[in-house]
Parts: structure tokens; C-alpha cells; sequence
């Protein structure tokens, strides 16, 4: 078939497909086409006349098979499963159960974490968690220093409760230094002894804010370091040149400061004001009682001398 | 194939064979019942043995069955799909044939309310016709059975088909001829 004949079969065949009659589709065509396209529209009639019905039967039957051999693979599903996948599924709600009972105990484990965590006290296993989610909202908090404020006075309160508890922890908290008779200080509420291990740097003074790192034990923090953050508006209280720590009575060390150092560390380093920086030296006994070993003030200005110190009241040497 | 053909409700055809695949008994009866017709006419254009072509569209609703777990197989279009599986259908059955010739290719036709004249002239002019089929490519006999078996429009053949309008209309063109070419001698005589 010529491609000029082609093109003339396709476009019959779409009239014949909209219904025109085939002599009315060979009429628009010249004679001699028209007697070439005739058989070719004759054979697409007869393909439309075929008797392509189905029997009810047929369909009904052919159904029923179809839904018979469905049922069949659906119980073969079911038949499957009560084996080793029924063992398997309820080895699965087995483990759903287990999952879901072990998800309940993470959260009620979870919960009473949290629950505890503001209570974690220096040296409970969950302070450390404490401290770093303080400093996750520290950084997130738009008012910083009203929650510096806040965690201060944590700190603060946390030594409090170690003390009443009568624990030994080592701690570090900030605070004004509101009073001070020879060694034991008081900062802001927080009893604090100071001992011959003390190094204490910066001007100090009432009213000072200081940061105080030391141990608890025996009803005060028993200091170690004290660093004055910001100096006092008013003149320091308490600087007294130490006494000569060799003739320290060798007292009983308080089973409390366990935890401090040994004596044998250099003396405290005092520099309460550029003038002159007081290093007090540590008794060579130093496993007596360290508030009589201590060196009883750290300042060395010249300002009221609350020394009480009965065993160094000489006035000792500021630059040992 | 994801194209919709006109006058299926596709959106309704994938729920269904969504349905399908979990062998829900209602779905199954509904694609059996909404196909049945399609896919009869299209095999039996391609035998002319009503019989050979109920037994061979029941065949392919089961082996439909079977295509449902097949991963690979298409999730829109399900009319596209039994069309697939009919064609193989038929292709198998004529492999079997020219394996086995002892198995008659035809059978009568007989409808019982026709008139037995005509009813035998139908059944030559359709045996004829099959016979001249069977020498045409497969996809000229596809194109014929989905265009004049299942009076599917040349878009919708085009879908079925996976082809351009164009190229189905050729195809059916041509197909045409050589069934004519074939035919002449019968219609001479």
C-alpha cells in the first residue's frame, strides 16, 4: 500500500469510526481511490460486525473462579501465618509489648531524671547534667544576668544544703563577703573558714563579691581559693599579716577537711592590695588543727585587724 | 503507564487495585465485573472461539491474581494492566497450538437465538478473519483487537498501547490492508 493510499485509509477509517456510511466516505474520494479504499472499508465493517458478545455463563462462571481462587490465596495467606510467621507475629507482639513497657520505664526514668536534676547537689551523679543544662539556658536566656544572678544564688544554696547535711563536696560559689571574725567568714550567708591553704588574690573588703572554691565539711566550706571578683566600695576589713605559721599549734586537723590539701602546699598567697602581698606560711605540723594553723588573714592592709589568731597575734611577716 | 484513559475513573481503578492486592472479595468482584466485557471481546477478536475465549479471559482475571504480587507491575492504570496480561494470554495459547496442532485453533460459534444460516456465515467470516489475524504482527493484531474487538477509541488504544495516535492509526492502517489482502480470496468466493 502506497503511503498516499495510507493516509487516505486512515482518514476513512476515522470517518467510519464516527459513523459515516461507507459509500458517503468513497463519494468525497476520486473514482480510482475510491475503488482501491472500498475493500479495505468493507474488511474494517466486518471486523466491527463480529459476534464478540459473552455468555452470562461464561461471565458468571469465569467469577466464580476468579473470587475461588482469590479465597484460595487468602487462606493461604492466613494458613501461612499461624506457622512459623504466627510464631513469628507473636514473637513481634512479644517484642512490641517489651518495647513498649521498656519506652514507658525510659520516660518514667526520664521524668524523675529531670524531676531530680534541680535537686543534684555537688557530687550527686546528676550534677554534672545540672550544670551543663544551666549553661544551655545561660546561653539561650535573653536576661543573662538576672539568671547569673539566679544560679549564683543556687550555688550558694547548694552549699548551704551540703552543709546542713553535713557532706563533703568540693564547691565553688560567688557571694558578698559580709562579715569576717579572724578565719571564719561569712559569704553572703555561707560560713567560710579560711585556712593556711588559702590563696586568697584581689583587694579585699566588705561588701566584696568574692568566688570561693573550697570543700565542705563540719557545718562551713573550708576555702581554698578566694578570688575577689569585684573590690569592696568600703576600705577591707580584715588583712592581718599572718603569724609565723612554724609556731603553729599542732591541734587536731577537723575530719571535715579530709579532703584539703596536705600542708605541705605553698603558703597562701595574699594580695590584697599592689602594695604589698602577704604569703603566709603553713605550720610545718600541719596535721594539727588547721584553725590554729591557718593564716588568719588574708589582706594586708592596715585596716582593722580581725585576727583572732591566739597562737600568731605577733602580727607575724606580710611578705614571708 | 500513569496517563488516565477517558471514561475510567482512574482515582476509583487505583483504589481498587489497592484493594486488589489485599484480595478484598468486593474489590475483586467489581474489577471482574467492570473488565470482564473489555478484555472477552479483545481475546475472542484475536480466536474466534467463544468458548477457547471465555476460558482464556477467566484465565487471565487468575493470572491477574498472580500479578498482584508482582512489585513491578503498574499501580495506575488496571484496564492497561488486563490488557497486558490478555495479550499473553493469547500469545501463549498460539504457542501451545503450534506446539500441540492436534488442538483444533476453532470451535463453532453457535448463538442460540441466531438463525443458523447466518450464524454459520458469522462463524466463517470470523474464522476467516482469525486466521488472517494470526498473520498479522502482533501489534496490528493488538491494535485491531483494542480498536474493533473492544471499540476503544484511537486515544485510548494509544494508552493501552503505549504509543502516539499517529503511530496507532498507522498501525490499524495498515493492519487493515493486509487483513483485506488476506480476506480477498474469501470474499471473492
Amino acid at each position: 500500500m502506497d503511503s498516499k493510499l495510507e493516509a487516505h485509509l486512515i482518514i476513512c477509517l476515522d470517518q467510519l469510526a464516527e459513523g459515516k456510511a461507507v459509500e458517503e466516505i468513497l463519494a468525497a474520494h476520486p473514482r480510482e481511490t475510491a475503488i482501491k479504499l472500498q475493500p479495505l472499508l468493507a474488511t474494517a465493517v466486518q471486523l466491527r460486525q463480529l459476534p464478540l458478545a459473552h455468555t452470562v455463563a461464561g461471565q458468571m462462571q469465569s467469577k466464580e473462579r476468579f473470587l475461588n481462587t482469590a479465597a484460595g490465596l487468602r487462606r493461604k495467606r492466613t494458613a501461612f501465618s499461624p506457622g512459623w510467621l504466627a510464631g513469628a507475629g507473636g514473637l513481634w507482639r512479644g517484642f512490641r509489648l517489651a518495647a513498649a513497657v521498656g519506652l514507658l520505664l525510659v520516660l518514667l526514668f526520664t521524668g524523675l531524671i529531670f524531676r531530680s536534676v534541680p535537686n543534684a547537689l555537688p557530687g550527686d551523679a546528676l550534677y554534672g547534667t545540672k550544670l551543663t543544662l544551666e549553661e544551655w539556658q545561660l546561653r539561650r536566656s535573653p536576661d543573662s544576668a538576672a539568671l547569673t544572678a539566679e544560679i549564683e544564688a543556687e550555688r550558694r544554696r547548694e552549699v548551704l544544703l551540703l552543709l546542713a547535711a553535713d557532706r563533703v563536696a568540693s564547691v565553688t560559689f560567688t557571694g558578698q563577703l559580709a562579715g569576717s571574725d579572724a578565719d571564719h567568714w561569712l559569704v553572703s550567708d555561707v560560713p567560710t573558714m579560711i585556712t593556711t591553704q588559702t590563696t586568697i588574690t584581689g583587694p579585699l573588703g566588705f561588701g566584696a563579691e568574692v568566688r570561693v572554691s573550697g570543700q565542705t565539711g563540719g557545718g562551713r566550706v573550708w576555702a581554698q581559693e578566694i578570688v575577689i571578683l569585684a573590690a569592696s566600695p568600703a576600705p577591707a576589713p580584715t588583712p592581718t599579716p599572718t603569724s609565723e605559721p612554724a609556731t603553729a599549734t599542732p591541734a587536731a586537723t577537723p575530719t571535715a577537711t579530709a579532703a584539703t590539701p596536705a600542708a605541705t602546699t605553698p603558703a597562701a598567697t595574699i594580695s590584697a592590695t599592689p602594695a604589698a602581698t602577704a604569703t603566709l606560711q603553713p605550720s610545718p605540723t600541719a596535721a594539727g588543727n588547721q584553725n590554729d594553723n591557718r593564716n588568719d588573714n588574708a589582706s594586708n592592709d592596715n585596716s582593722s585587724n580581725d585576727n583572732d589568731d591566739d597562737d600568731n597575734d605577733d602580727g607575724g611577716n606580710d611578705n614571708n | 503507564m500513569n496517563q488516565s484513559l477517558p471514561g475510567i475513573d482512574v482515582s476509583d481503578d487505583q483504589f481498587l487495585l489497592a484493594q486488589a492486592r489485599r484480595l478484598d472479595a468486593d474489590a475483586l468482584a467489581q474489577i471482574h465485573d467492570r473488565y470482564y466485557g473489555s478484555i472477552f471481546r479483545y481475546i475472542a477478536f484475536r480466536l474466534s472461539n467463544p468458548d477457547l475465549a471465555e476460558d482464556l479471559t477467566s484465565e487471565v482475571f487468575v493470572r491477574f491474581l498472580s500479578a498482584l504480587r508482582d512489585p513491578t507491575a503498574p499501580q495506575n492504570s488496571l484496564k492497561g494492566w488486563l490488557y497486558g496480561v490478555a495479550s499473553r494470554v493469547v500469545a501463549d495459547h498460539y504457542r501451545q497450538v503450534y506446539r500441540h496442532p492436534e488442538q483444533a485453533l476453532s470451535e463453532t460459534a453457535v448463538s442460540p437465538e441466531a438463525d443458523p444460516g447466518e450464524t454459520a456465515a458469522q462463524q466463517l467470516t470470523w474464522q476467516a478473519v482469525a486466521t488472517a489475524m494470526a498473520e498479522l504482527t502482533a501489534e496490528q493484531q493488538q491494535a485491531l483487537a483494542l480498536r474493533f474487538g473492544d471499540d476503544l477509541s484511537i486515544r485510548e488504544a494509544a494508552q493501552v498501547m503505549g504509543k502516539s495516535e499517529g503511530a496507532i492509526k498507522q498501525l490499524q492502517a495498515r493492519a487493515i490492508a493486509a487483513l483485506s489482502h488476506r480476506l480477498a480470496p474469501m470474499r471473492e468466493s
